[in-house]
């Protein structure tokens, strides 16, 4: 018996793999040894009842999320693509035209080999060029289906796309809109994508906290991103040493069921209303930091007049006009305001404390601007007073540079990694949220950039497509995860692929999921656990895209990520997939650059702080390098510096920080945005001050008479997006996520005993969801958990199985982003509101209809493959799981000459 | 609304001065002096902007670049420094070097700043336009930080 351990980093954190015989047994965390070095120490205060000066240390492991301990299950799934496959009815006629596009969906596929699939996919390549030019091709990459610093979207992906020359399609923040689109012109932090900075906020928090406000936070369920589970522990410490917490969310989340010492359940987007009411109560008690607002304030004056009702509205926004709205008790709003005010007080909304569901409605924008200007009433920056959501802000070296997920530098297609820097000859632009629009409509204009973080006049850019002189997009390059499961209106993703217009789809992908099933070629990519490649965790800890991207986990990680297993079936690794096409297309040489992916993984310890630490020898033979916190590190606490009026300390790049100013136009907290006044004057949506304002989708919207309900459809706990839950039929056994009926795993959807008593409805009856756009059965949790006029279900379902593909029928998937409006917040606010969906239920009195059968198109490619293959169904139910490992262990102990 | 009326060519001056005599940064534009220097509120028009304008170029130590971006304010009409201040000890390292830009060492060896933090320059050495080697840190302090010249 061979045993070989291996580590990687998969979304959800860093692992050890166990390999017995080429079969992956066990999947673990990472202990560390006696060699790595200590865990940070802060001291603080004790327990309640305990010694005073409590030193806290994290434990000696490293803590995924458990969804990162699946990767087994991800592996040997049952939804596999196991072999190149085409569209059976796919005709390749010369001019692109006749293809049977309407059948995307439904048709099934022949198994290809990889010579014919690449083949075909570069001769349309090259008939595209001729036909159209290089822009008539898109790609787009997944939200985050695989990890790895070289074999990863933001690197191979990208190296062989710029080098091909294509429309990029620009991301919008689909997790964070609000702070996006909103915070950056309340304080700046455009370069941070709007989220505030929380250095050294741990510390801080267990020093001096009081009160946290966990406002749409749910920090067990979206563990903190890909940091995994470590501040778990955190949250512990400080619910040890009395720290009062008050969660604040229409559902009484995993967090806050087991810690909350108050729940508050504001109807859903009204929370920018509950805010406005918190700042009454302040502003008439005088509960506020007057000389720090007096010092550091923009307008503030004017701000109050609104707040009071003296300003243009008339309208006080007393506790009792927001209970009204929120459905809060006055009383209850004027405890959580005075509690907030007489506490040191910390909070935040979601990951990065500027993140959460809230930020994901129509009033997104301001009620992100409201939740900054409440805290720095409170004297942002002062010990204890500060953005930050219990989840971020751990010790770390900063003076160790190694390039995490998403650093310019650590990119294959840039320099340094590269010797040659490949650039994108294309100029046009497609916007993500909009594809389908775009394709269907041929033409679609919206302002900004995308979360590129590169500047507040970003957001205002004027996009059109196609862009003049241009050619519209006809060939789709998909690559990675569905975002019928994360995107909104997602029928239209369907009817998209059904269109003509796109002459031709190629899906890259591990696992058929539900847009791999659109297209008409599938390219079969292995996961992380089957290939080489390094990567980080902790600077790209929180979700990468800036710098130091605070710090979420205990242990700062560089992993080598080594293969545990040889690529199973046919799948190939996604550098293999690119190089081979490069290669098929005239540039391979120049895409490689002559190197292997272990050559690239290289380049990554030369190019860093790594080499300097450790051998290349003795990283691979260990697998991992911790570089510890020195002993005597400096704090660097997140904005005292502004507080206290010294240059910015932070890892920050900004020259107006140094000045001491915030990166608004003022340099101040801005009560009325200046910036959006110059930039955005006209905008109804998001306006100079902040205000609350009615949806276009809520309960005062025409359309609430006719679906009374609100969907919320937060980030997922047995996901991470689309990735886990659909290829791991053990959390379908686990009741708060899924039922298994009629061998289909039904979604849970929770409602409301009073509202469910209405309906008809109890637990666990099938019940149908729907609006006009569209609907899905689910089962129902009936539970006091949910605000009365919510119904909660997870977004991001990697499953989408609908009786009738891209028409508004029933999914069975529990695909509930079919429900959610495809509309943008504003004209000029280029962002999304999947919490702004009204819709009803009903008890499904009916059969249990059929969906489409996918995993049939699977069993048939895998018979073709081996006649022996294990069906879809015998992997889900367990026996096919097994007989896939034992057949891959005869071959490995065959192939070793056992 | 103004806290300095632009209207006043004295009052003015004498804002954009005491603003200068503190003021680091080597870019200016009317906008940014408008919001920080005098206090402006609401979106200065553009007699407001021509009058300011008019203070900067006619300032000593700032000369005419035309239109440059800024994050925050777009593509605005921009005056530089002539001179470099000496701001060693006064500045951080980050904020004295360009990221991205080139910079020669005494001995001609060319480096490419790829990141700086509030610790360290980091750098490659460039030969033939491409960055080679491994990364080069820089401290702050040192004086091979000080002896750096832009390219």
């Amino acid at each position: 018996m061979a045993e070989k351990v291996t580590h990687s980093i998969v979304v959800g954190g860093a692992v050890t793999i166990h390999t017995v015989d080429g079969v992956i047994r066990r999947v673990r965390p990472i202990v560390l040894d006696n060699n790595d070095p200590k865990g940070w120490v802060i001291k603080a205060r004790s327990k309640v009842g305990g010694p005073q000066d409590t030193e806290y240390t994290p434990n000696r492991k490293v803590q995924p999320a458990f969804i990162a301990l699946t990767e087994k299950n991800r592996a040997y799934s049952y939804d596999r693509i196991r072999y190149p496959m085409i569209r059976e009815d796919f005709v390749e006629t010369p001019d692109g035209k006749n293809r049977n596009t309407e059948n995307r969906g439904t048709s099934g596929y022949r198994r290809a080999s990889w010579d014919e699939a690449l083949d075909l996919v570069v001769r349309e390549i090259k008939r595209i060029h001729k036909q159209y030019g290089q822009e008539a091709i898109t790609a787009m990459t997944s939200s985050h289906h695989s990890w790895g610093n070289v074999g990863y979207k933001i690197s191979t992906f990208a190296r062989f796309f710029r080098m091909l020359g294509y429309t990029e399609v620009k991301d919008n923040p689909d997790s964070w809109e609000g702070f996006t689109w909103g915070a950056p012109h309340t304080y700046g932090y455009y370069w941070r994508l709007g989220c505030p900075e929380t250095f050294d906020l741990l510390e801080d928090g267990l020093q001096n906290v009081e009160t946290m406000i966990m406002w749409s936070h749910d920090p067990d369920t979206t563990h903190g991103g890909y940091a995994g589970n470590e501040s778990v522990m955190w949250r512990h410490w400080l619910d040890d040493m009395g720290v009062q917490f008050i969660y604040i969310d229409p559902f009484n989340n995993f967090s806050s069921i087991k810690q909350a010492d108050k729940w508050f359940a504001p109807r859903p987007g009204t929370d920018a209303a509950l805010a406005e009411a918190i700042a009454y109560v302040w502003v008439t008690e005088g509960l506020y930091d007057k000389e720090y607002i007096a010092k550091h304030a923009h307008r503030f004056e004017e701000w109050c007049d609104y707040i009071t009702g003296k300003g243009t509205d008339k309208l006080a926004k007393t506790p009792k006009w927001a209970e009204y709205e929120t459905g809060i008790p006055a009383a209850d709003i004027k405890a959580l305001a005075r509690r907030w005010a007489s506490t040191k007080t910390m909070g935040g909304s979601g990951m990065r404390a500027g993140f959460g569901g809230v930020c994901r409605t129509v009033n997104g924008t301001e009620f992100a601007r409201t939740m900054v200007l409440l805290f720095a009433m409170q004297g942002m920056g002062k010990p204890g007073q500060n953005m930050w959501g219990g989840n971020t802000g751990s010790p770390m070296d900063y003076d160790f540079w190694f390039g995490g997920y998403s650093d310019p530098l650590a990119m294959i297609w840039n320099e340094p990694i590269a010797d040659n820097v490949a650039v994108n000859p294309v100029t046009q632009k497609l916007y993500r949220p909009n594809l389908p629009d775009a394709i269907l409509n041929g033409h679609f204009e919206w302002y900004g950039e995308g979360f590129c973080g590169q500047g507040i006049d970003h957001e205002f850019t004027e996009n059109i497509y196609p862009k003049p002189g241009c050619s519209k997009v006809h060939m789709f390059w998909r690559y990675g995860g569905t975002f019928m499961g994360t995107m909104l209106d997602t029928n239209k993703w369907v009817r998209m692929y059904q269109s003509p217009e796109l002459e031709f789809v190629v899906n890259q992908d591990i696992h058929f999921h539900g847009e791999a099933r659109m297209a008409d070629v599938v390219l079969p990519a292995c996961t992380s656990l089957e290939r080489v490649d390094i990567g980080e965790l902790c600077s790209s800890g929180n979700g990468g895209y800036q710098s130091h991207s605070q710090t979420g986990n205990s242990w700062q990680v560089v992993v080598f990520q080594d293969k545990a297993i040889e690529p199973l079936w046919d799948s190939r690794s996604d550098y293999w997939i690119f190089a081979e096409t490069a290669k098929k297309l005239g540039w391979g040489e120049q895409f490689t650059e002559g190197r292997t992916e272990l050559d690239w993984c290289k380049r990554y310890w030369e190019k860093s702080d790594l080499c300097d630490r450790i051998s290349w020898e003795d990283f691979m033979k260990k697998g991992y390098f911790v570089p510890g916190v020195p002993e005597d590190r400096v704090r660097r606490y997140g904005f005292r510096w502004f507080a206290e009026g010294f240059p910015c300390d932070t890892p920050n790049h900004k020259q107006f920080q140094e000045e001491g100013k915030l990166g608004t136009f003022t340099g101040k907290w801005e009560f009325v945005s200046e910036s959006l006044q110059y930039w955005a004057p006209h905008d109804e949506i998001r306006t100079p001050i902040a205000t609350y304002k009615h949806s276009w989708e809520g309960h005062h919207s025409i359309k609430a008479k006719k679906y009374p309900f609100h969907l919320i459809s937060p980030h997922p706990r047995f996901d991470y997006h689309t990735q886990h839950n659909s290829s791991t039929p053990w959390f379908w056994e686990i009741p708060e996520n899924r039922v298994y009926l009629n061998g289909n795993p039904y979604l849970v959807a929770r409602i409301h005993p009073e509202k469910a008593a209405e309906k008809g409805i109890k637990d666990g009856d099938v019940i149908e969801l729907f609006n006009e756009r569209g609907s899905v059965l689910c089962v129902a949790i009936v539970t006091y958990r949910c605000e009365v006029n919510t119904i909660h279900a997870f977004g991001s379902s990697g499953i989408y199985n609908p009786v009738e593909p891209g028409m508004e029928s029933m999914d069975i998937g529990g695909c509930v982003n079919l429900l959610t409006p495809g509309r943008l917040i504003g004209d000029m606010v280029p962002g999304m509101a999947p919490n702004s969906t009204l819709m009803d239920v009903r008890k499904w009195e009916g059969e249990l209809p059929k969906g489409q059968f996918f995993e049939d198109k699977l069993d048939k490619v895998a018979k073709e493959g081996d006649p022996d293959a294990e069906t879809c169904i015998e992997i889900i139910e367990g026996h096919g799981f097994e007989k896939i490992q034992e057949k891959v262990r005869k071959n490995y102990l065959k192939g070793a000459g056992v | 609304m103004v806290r300095c009326s632009v209207a006043d060519p004295n009052a003015l001056r004498a804002a954009v001065d005491r603003y200068f005599s503190t003021f680091t940064g080597e870019l200016i534009c009317a906008l940014q002096l408008w919001y920080e220097g005098l206090g402006g509120q609401g979106v200065p028009g553009a007699a407001e902007m021509t009058a300011i304008t008019e203070a900067i170029a006619n300032t000593p130590g700032w000369k005419d670049m035309g239109d440059m971006r800024y994050e925050k304010f777009g593509v605005q009409k921009s005056f530089k420094r002539t001179e470099k201040l000496d701001l060693h000890g006064k500045k951080m390292i980050q904020h004295m070097f360009k990221r991205e830009a080139l910079y020669k060492e005494p001995d001609g060896t060319v480096l490419k700043i790829v990141t700086s933090e509030l610790w360290n320059l980091r750098c490659f050495e460039v030969k033939n336009g491409k960055m080679t080697g491994p990364m080069i840190k820089i401290h702050p302090d040192s004086d091979r930080a000080k002896a750096l010249v832009e390219a």
